[in-house]
């Protein structure tokens, strides 16, 4: 029987670009687009699983999922490309899914059909910052989850050991029986290059379309800001006493960083 | 009667033989990938000149070149007595005497003289190589030396045997054997006892000669002496393209589903031939950074386990394939790992050294790039550092992965002109990206455009618009990569209607000069060390003071060896420099690499020694004061070199700066 490696995909802005605003909306012209960092780990570690079960006899396939609209495909092109075998997108040209619950509901009805082994995820996704989708998607499924992962290492096909960072240089180190979801921290691995080849065989992979299940979203952005222009430096005058006087009445008053 | 048919059923037999296995031989090459070779028939036979008659590379060396140079000539002058040998087994005792007196006797005068210099050089190879031992032949494995000696023996046995014949024939014939025309073998009739052309010295000598002629026809193909027959058609069928241009494979071609040299036989049959060749002379070895560092990269052992695992595959062209679990295993064997190992691969900085110094005119940096191509186009395998440099080639299109927008912006500032179109300016001054970005690279900018701009010369450059021209991407396999880098540059440039480009990177003025019009883009590109050079020829830079400290000159690859510019930055130099320039050891065609090219900029050196400390011991050594570079690599990895020996004392300054200091 082939095992099943769910790979979960964003397509994000590129942080390297500028965000600018229509009015209180993004303008998503000027933004380059790319697959959520985070998740490029989860995309290789997927291939590295692969690679260490097939040599032990097992058939797998690597499937990677993305929810967004139809423009987003873009991404799950390139994590083709790098090698996962075929993709499912969640068509969800309007924004339906607007927040981590949402999206991981949409996920869990993909997931759950697919019967994914095991599940890759990025810790978060660079946009949003919600950090939240992957372990509710868990939830969903009823399946363990670690999460900030920064080393796996397989027992068999049903056990892994994973370890992340805890504040202070120390490590907590998990063991979890599979099916899991693992999300995946910066150090895990870094994901391998699109060859040419591969980049070829992906315009062939299989991606399936499926549209949005109903999915209740609690909330959504509104309206979009950019943070205000930063002040330009003061330079305070003086002799030592009437600087220091300054000082202090600015950051209170106008700073407003310490209290009166 | 009986010797005739004797000779002549050995004869058929040795021939036969040697045909059987050199046809053999010829399938396992010819199973390479094919390569167009039948044009340029003019440099063809320019490089057979240079190379086989004249041995201009093998004269790098003087002594070990003399003594091969008078082998090569005693060989083929020896052949023609050989010929004669034959003739007179077969003819039961004919000479060549139809020749005329004067023309038989010089034919034995040029036997005579050769055969004693054969056996004397034969005695300093003996000597060299039992006593005096130079480096490169000691990392020679004991088969090869074992098979040195072994041939050396069997050429010493053929001069003594005929200078014996020959004399005991004097002996016998007196007057008729013509002796006035054989100096050295009528000395030897002087000090020999008596002795007759019918006894049997003089027929054990006789049927020795012969026999040894066929037993080392018959080696050739197994020993590294096969350059004997295969160093010419090797030589004519070498690069004749710019050393600098790499081949030009068709991505778009949906047919292909492997690029590079996965396997043996996807690399051309040119490379195989060249692994045939090699002589295994370890000149290669001797120059190569790589291998001076103690690193895995060897480039004759390139050779020689190219050599071998062609061999090993012979059975895959020679049987069927279908149906034998042995031989799909075979099928299925890669280059890398199973014959050479990823580290091999990606030690490699494409100097050039190991081309520059084979006296067959083989080419290692092309079977490595290749085989690079192999790793990175099909199984996207290259080490993590260059990755990344892949992905900031893609997104920022330069190695760091910097914004484009702060490309060349200082200068942009300051007002340097933009070139829009060639109507306004002569020149464009394509910076490259260490000049845009990298700050001490930045001077060197500073420095070139303030002397344009003080002799006069209208120039522009392309400020945040200029990209990388992927060179180094091309030079680290990422050939699709590349190709689309250079089609995009060659399209600015083409829609700027350039014509004459300034580049201060050694590694851009190859590229934009060797491979861009194979790309569509013909330019005319000159190296900033050139231009000041003229500028100051023609009294347009007019230094005012010179520089009084000791100065010695790094020649960088890219402009040197690859493309024969090592006098103008020398002599630029040498206008601003009090003092003669100081020559390093490894200088010139044979200078000794940074480190940096071929993408090692970008990736970790951490096996054996560093390359740049290497280097910078012999800066050290030379007691230079300073030190002038012409690339912003070398400018990198020299300063870090000097840097590891404590030794920040000595400056390294492009040649640039150092004139830009004299003039003011
Ligand atoms: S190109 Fe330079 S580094 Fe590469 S094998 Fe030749 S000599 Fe060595
Ligand atoms: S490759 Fe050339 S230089 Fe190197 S050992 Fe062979 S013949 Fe000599």
């Amino acid at each position: 029987m082939t095992l099943k490696i769910g790979v979960l995909v964003k397509q994000v802005p590129d942080t390297n670009s500028k965000i600018q605003l229509q009015g209180d909306q993004i303008d998503a012209s000027g933004l380059k687009f790319v697959v959520n960092p985070y998740d490029e780990f989860g995309v290789e570690e997927a291939l590295k699983t692969k690679e260490i079960w097939e040599k032990a006899g097992q058939k797998v396939e690597t499937v990677a999922v993305l929810l967004g609209p139809k423009a987003a495909q873009k991404a799950l092109r390139d994590v083709l490309a790098v090698g996962l075998d075929r993709g499912v997108h969640i068509l969800d040209e309007e924004g339906k899914a607007s927040d981590p619950k949402s999206v991981s509901e949409a996920l869990k009805t993909v997931c759950q059909e697919e019967g994914f082994h095991l599940i890759f995820a990025g810790k978060q996704a660079v946009d949003s910052d919600s950090h939240a989708t992957a372990q509710m998607l868990a939830e969903h499924l009823k399946i363990p989850h670690v999460g900030v992962v920064s080393k796996i290492d397989f027992e068999g096909k049903e056990m892994a050991q994973v370890e992340r960072a805890v504040d202070g240089g120390s490590k907590e180190i998990f063991k979890l029986k599979l099916p899991a979801l693992i999300t995946a921290n910066k150090g895990l691995n870094k994901m391998r290059m699109a060859s040419l080849i591969n980049i070829r065989k992906a315009a062939k992979k299989e991606v399936k379309e499926v549209p949005l299940p109903s999915v209740q979203a609690d909330w959504k952005v509104r309206s979009w800001s950019l943070p205000s222009e930063r002040a330009a430096v003061k330079m305070i005058e003086g002799d030592m006493n009437t600087q220091a006087a300054e000082l202090v009445r600015l950051l209170k008053e106008e700073a407003k960083v310490i209290g009166s | 009667m009986l010797s005739q048919w004797v000779t002549a059923v050995l004869l058929v037999l040795a021939f036969g033989l040697f045909s059987y296995n050199f046809w053999k031989l010829l399938q396992i090459i010819l199973a390479g990938a094919s390569r167009d070779v039948w044009n340029a028939y003019h440099l063809r036979l320019k490089a057979v000149i240079d190379q086989v008659v004249l041995h201009k590379k093998l004269f790098r060396q003087g002594v070990p070149g003399l003594i091969h140079f008078l082998i090569f000539w005693g060989f083929v002058i020896l052949s023609a007595g050989t010929l004669e040998w034959m003739y007179m087994g077969l003819t039961g005792g004919g000479k060549f005497d139809f020749l005329g007196r004067t023309g038989y006797g010089l034919f034995l005068l040029s036997q005579d003289w050769f055969n004693s210099f054969v056996l004397a050089a034969i005695l300093v190879a003996f000597w060299r190589r039992l006593v005096v031992k130079p480096q490169r032949m000691r990392d020679n494995s004991s088969k090869s030396r074992a098979d040195a000696y072994f041939i050396l023996a069997l050429i010493g046995g053929l001069v003594a045997t005929s200078l014996l014949c020959h004399a005991i024939e004097i002996q016998n014939y007196g007057d008729k054997a013509l002796p006035s025309f054989q100096v050295f073998s009528s000395l030897l009739a002087g000090v020999l006892p008596e002795l007759t052309t019918g006894g049997w010295i003089y027929q054990a000598s006789w049927w020795l000669h012969l026999l040894i002629v066929l037993v080392f026809l018959n080696y050739l193909p197994f020993s590294k002496h096969l350059h004997v027959i295969l160093a010419f058609p090797n030589v004519f069928f070498s690069k004749v393209k710019a050393r600098g241009e790499l081949s030009t494979p068709d991505l778009e071609d949906e047919s292909i589903e492997e690029f590079g040299a996965e396997r043996v036989e996807n690399l051309p049959w040119t490379s195989l031939l060249d692994a045939f060749a090699c002589t295994e002379c370890g000149r290669c070895n001797e120059f190569c950074p790589t291998a001076s560092t103690g690193k895995a990269l060897k480039p004759k052992t390139l050779m020689i386990d190219l050599r071998a695992a062609a061999t090993r595959r012979k059975s895959l062209y020679q049987q069927n394939i279908e149906g034998n679990a042995a031989l799909a295993a075979l099928q299925e064997e890669t280059l890398v790992p199973n014959t050479f190992s990823d580290q091999f691969v990606w030690d490699c900085t494409t100097c050039g050294a190991c081309v520059e110094a084979c006296p067959v005119m083989i080419d290692h940096v092309d079977a490595i790039v290749e085989m690079r191509r192999a790793l990175v186009l099909n199984r996207g395998s290259n080490p993590d550092e260059a990755t990344n440099v892949f992905r900031n080639f893609e997104t920022s299109s330069n190695p760091w992965g910097l914004s484009e927008e702060s490309r060349q912006d200082w200068l942009v500032q300051q007002g340097v002109p933009l070139f829009e179109n060639s109507e306004d300016f002569d020149y464009l001054y394509y910076i490259g990206c260490a000049g845009s970005f990298d700050e001490r690279n930045r001077k060197v900018v500073d420095s070139v455009i303030k002397l344009l701009k003080k002799a006069e010369v209208k120039f522009g450059i392309l400020g945040k618009e200029e990209k990388c021209n992927g060179e180094t991407a091309r030079r680290m396999g990422n050939e699709w990569l590349a190709q689309q880098m250079m089609q995009t540059t060659v399209e600015l440039l083409n829609g700027k209607a350039v014509k004459k480009v300034i580049t201060s990177c050694p590694h851009c003025f190859n590229t934009l000069k060797n491979e861009y019009p194979a790309f569509g883009g013909q330019y005319e590109v000159i190296h900033h060390s050139e231009v000041l050079d003229s500028l100051i020829q023609e009294g347009r830079i007019q230094p005012k003071k010179s520089v009084s400290d000791s100065l010695t000159y790094h020649d960088s690859c890219y402009i040197g060896r690859y493309n024969d510019i090592y006098d103008q930055p020398r002599r630029a130099l040498q206008s601003v420099s009090e003092k003669k320039l100081i020559e390093m050891p490894r200088s010139r065609d044979k200078g000794f690499c940074c480190g940096a090219g071929g993408g090692r900029m970008w990736l970790e050196e951490t096996t054996g020694t560093r390359i740049n400390a290497n280097r910078a011991d012999e800066i050290i050594q030379s007691g230079a004061k300073r030190v002038g570079v012409g690339c912003p690599f070398c400018m990198t990895m020299i300063t870090d070199g000097l840097k590891s020996k404590e030794r920040e004392d000595i400056v390294v300054q492009d040649l640039a700066e150092v004139i830009a200091e004299a003039v003011d």
